[in-house]
């Protein structure tokens, strides 16, 4: 490793967000975002990192800030 | 992916490689034609396994998918997918080829085209399986 280099992982909310907002399933929010239901699966379990715009229409959806649902983590 | 995908790719690919010996032994050792009847067992073999390596998976219709209708992430997994799967099928012609500068007796037929073809078309999805990506 590195000296120096912190690692830092990008982590989510959006299975608690999805349940908050009337358990909405992962295929119904593929749906809105015009994604995979296999790409929501994905993010949920931190094995892809979306794209600022895939980000930015999740929280539209839950209408928040996407901070609220994408955060950093340092490992 | 699921391990028994990995197993029809396998199974597969190595049927793939019992229908070119037989028809390549067949051929160069001037056998009987009556021989390529044997094809038909790695042949079943080949269609079966084809079945359950690419159809049911729905492997074949992701990697020919227009790209337009891809997400971002499924667009990373076929670009990683036939990015390797280019040096792989490069990696066979180029080793072809030099197998055919030495030999004299050079086996390029319609048979090489149809494999070379088969190969390049199923590597993007076969290499979808062993990276273990869902699609």
């Amino acid at each position: 490793m590195t000296k120096g280099v912190i690692l830092i992982n990008l982590k989510n909310k959006l299975k608690q967000f999805r349940f908050m907002n009337g358990e909405l399933t992962q295929q119904e929010l593929a749906e809105k975002v015009s994604v995979s239901r296999q790409t929501i699966i994905a993010i949920e379990k931190g094995k892809f990192n979306p794209s600022m715009r895939l980000a930015l229409l999740i929280a539209r959806v839950f209408k928040v800030n996407v901070e609220e649902i994408f955060y950093l983590e340092e490992k | 992916m699921k391990k028994k995908n990995i197993t029809a790719v396998v199974i597969n690919y190595i049927s793939l490689i019992f229908v070119l010996i037989i028809f390549y032994v067949v051929k160069l050792l001037d056998c009987s034609k009556f021989y390529l009847f044997l094809e038909i067992i790695p042949l079943v073999v080949m269609r079966i396994s084809f079945n359950f390596a690419y159809h049911k998976s729905g492997l074949w219709k992701f990697i020919h998918k227009s790209q337009k209708t891809l997400d971002e992430r499924e667009s990373q997994i076929l670009y990683r997918s036939i990015r390797m799967s280019y040096n792989i099928f490069v990696s066979l012609c180029l080793m072809l080829i030099l197998i055919f500068a030495v030999i004299e007796k050079s086996p390029i037929d319609v048979v090489t085209v149809i494999w070379l073809g088969y190969i390049s078309h199923t590597l993007p999805a076969a290499v979808i399986v062993f990276g273990g990506e869902e699609i």
